[in-house]
């Protein structure tokens, strides 16, 4: 397990703390590492600090009042902790926000018109068909205003939104969120071709555990504020804690009673 | 009917003029969601500094102009800088209210400097009338309303095709997403403050060559705040026609009542009235955006 993790890391976070509105603390000392070429999945529960950590990568606390107070973020080896996040994208860590937040009333293209602010206007073009090559759906409704679309659609305009800015490390968050299954499996299937065929690097947040787990290298479960458990993918996924709060299933597979799961829980908080 | 054709023509120019401050308004709202009550005062400064210029400091006209265009724009960054900056993030209503401040601010300083009394421009355009469609117009007018119709159309375009042009409408629509983007958003910020100041002074300068001058121009800000809000606050267009619309109304209907009623003063309330009927029919605006809801 060692082995696996220590391999190149492009991002380190190194006991990050983060506080909103100068009181309430989210993270407490939370340490993660995302290598090369990998996808690392980040696991939790509502209110684990999951997006707080990639807001907190990305620079964008700063704009909800929040503010890392210890600790530092290593991105290829230097400290990109008190950048803005226009110097930051600019490094190549683009982070695809919860929600989609495509902007609704511009055209599909000018919404990738924005995602490639960043980059020489001559790439535009080039840019723009390669993330058409990924979703051919996005060049069929290219004139279309982005309010308009469905959810799946919306999420591949922002992952497409994220292409243009040609990333080494994109922070995805909740890119299942409200989508139906089949979709999940679609946007997870590009994930993956995103990951292999660029090379990117990409760290996922994610409620929907199996499917992160399933395309991920390497996962870390987060709780309350800080790492609990950490490994491959494989061996998360086989771990029975993991598979009994994450997966929904009992230690040998059979369905557990109610009851047991809370006092599970009660043991769980215990070792948070 | 000669009567009416005279009012309607003059309230285009009036109107024209509107629609330029109308521009910069609405700019400064559809890239920060900052409705601007210092408007009117910006046109006021503009106006100031091309007399001071032009009278005070004897330089020819097109040399105060751009010298003036250039003082606002550094006027609007200092203002975003100073005023506006520290308020990010903290409650619209509040931002509001520092607008409101820097309004009397501005206002103040201009009375402090120049004085109250009205102020004449020495004549830049020929005095000699033209004739269009049978009617005398002076030069002045026209080259208002050309003036206003280009700004109109570059503006336009800029937000239709120019990448900041796109910026700003992200900005405007979702800051924090913008920022992901990697869009300056505090830069923008700075940047639609300066066109706005911009604009302003440039419908302040021709103002004040058709009127003159005095400290009273900043209630401009008020007459523009209909056309704006009748146009929808974030349409460009809308705040070209809103402009024109209430200008060639507030004199028609002034001209009306004067002739049948015979009463005077109506100008400043025609525009009201309008308003009032108009958000009652379509409460965004003529060209308003609509929130988008998916079903």
């Amino acid at each position: 397990m060692a082995g696996e993790i220590n391999a190149v890391d492009m991002l380190a976070v190194e006991n990050l703390e983060v506080v909103y509105n100068d009181v309430v603390l989210t993270l407490k000392g939370l340490s993660l590492r995302a290598g090369q070429g990998r996808i690392t999945a980040l696991l939790g529960a509502n209110g684990a600090g999951k997006s707080t950590t990639l807001k907190a990568i990305s620079g964008l606390l700063a704009g909800e009042d929040g503010e890392i107070t210890d600790g530092r973020i290593l991105y290829d080896g230097k400290a990109i902790n008190r950048l803005p996040p226009e110097k930051i994208v600019r490094l190549g860590v683009f982070q695809v926000m919860e929600g989609r937040r495509v902007f609704e009333d511009m055209s599909v293209e000018d919404n990738l018109r924005c995602g490639g602010v960043t980059r020489p206007a001559r790439e535009f073009r080039g840019s723009v068909e390669r993330v058409y090559d990924y979703f051919p759906r996005l060049k069929e409704r290219r004139q279309q205003l982005a309010g308009y679309m469905s959810g799946g659609e919306q999420q591949m305009l922002a992952i497409g939104r994220a292409l243009m800015a040609r990333p080494r490390l994109l922070l995805l968050d909740e890119p299942s969120l409200g989508l139906a299954p089949l979709l999940v499996e679609e946007i997870f299937d590009i994930i993956r071709r995103v990951n292999r065929d660029e090379g990117v690097t990409i760290l996922l947040v994610e409620q929907n555990a199996r499917a992160a787990l399933s395309v991920a290298d390497v996962g870390f479960i987060m709780e309350n504020g800080r790492i609990v458990l950490e490994g491959a993918s494989a061996e998360l996924a086989s771990n029975p804690d993991v598979q009994e709060f994450y997966l929904g299933m009992g230690g040998g597979g059979e369905k557990r009673r109610y009851r047991d799961v809370k006092h599970y829980r009660r043991r769980k908080r215990w070792l948070g | 009917m000669e009567y009416y054709l005279q009012l309607f023509i003059s309230g285009l120019v009036v109107g024209s003029i509107y629609s330029l401050v109308a521009l910069g308004f609405v700019i400064i709202y559809k890239a920060t969601k900052v409705v601007n009550f210092a408007q009117g005062e910006l046109v006021m400064v503009g106006a100031y500094i091309c007399f001071a210029l032009t009278v005070q400091a004897r330089l020819p006209f097109l040399v105060a102009f751009f010298m003036t265009l250039a003082f606002s724009f550094i006027l609007g960054i200092v203002i975003e800088r100073l005023i506006l900056r520290p308020m990010i993030g903290e409650p619209i209503i509040s931002v509001v209210m520092v607008t409101i401040g820097l309004s009397s601010v501005l206002k103040s300083l201009v009375q402090l400097f120049w004085g109250t009394q009205i102020q004449v421009f020495p004549p830049v355009l020929p005095q000699e009338p033209v004739m269009i469609a049978g009617l005398p117009v002076a030069p002045v007018y026209l080259a208002a309303f050309a003036l206003s119709v280009i700004l109109f159309l570059i503006f336009s375009a800029f937000f239709k095709y120019s990448r900041l042009g796109i910026s700003m409408r992200a900005t405007a629509f979702d800051q924090q997403a913008a920022a992901s983007m990697g869009i300056g958003i505090k830069n923008i910020f700075a940047l639609s403050w300066c066109i706005a100041a911009m604009v302003s002074s440039i419908g302040g300068v021709i103002l004040g060559n058709i009127n003159g001058i005095n400290a009273q121009l900043g209630h401009l800000g008020l007459k523009v705040f209909p056309a704006v809000i009748l146009g929808g606050l974030d349409s460009l267009l809308g705040a070209a026609l809103g402009g024109l619309i209430v200008g060639v109304l507030e004199n028609v209907c002034d001209g009306a009542a004067k002739e049948f009623l015979g009463l005077g003063g109506f100008k400043d309330v025609a525009a009201f009235i309008l308003l009032v009927v108009i958000l009652m029919i379509k409460p965004y605006g003529l060209f308003g955006a609509r929130e988008i809801e998916r079903v």
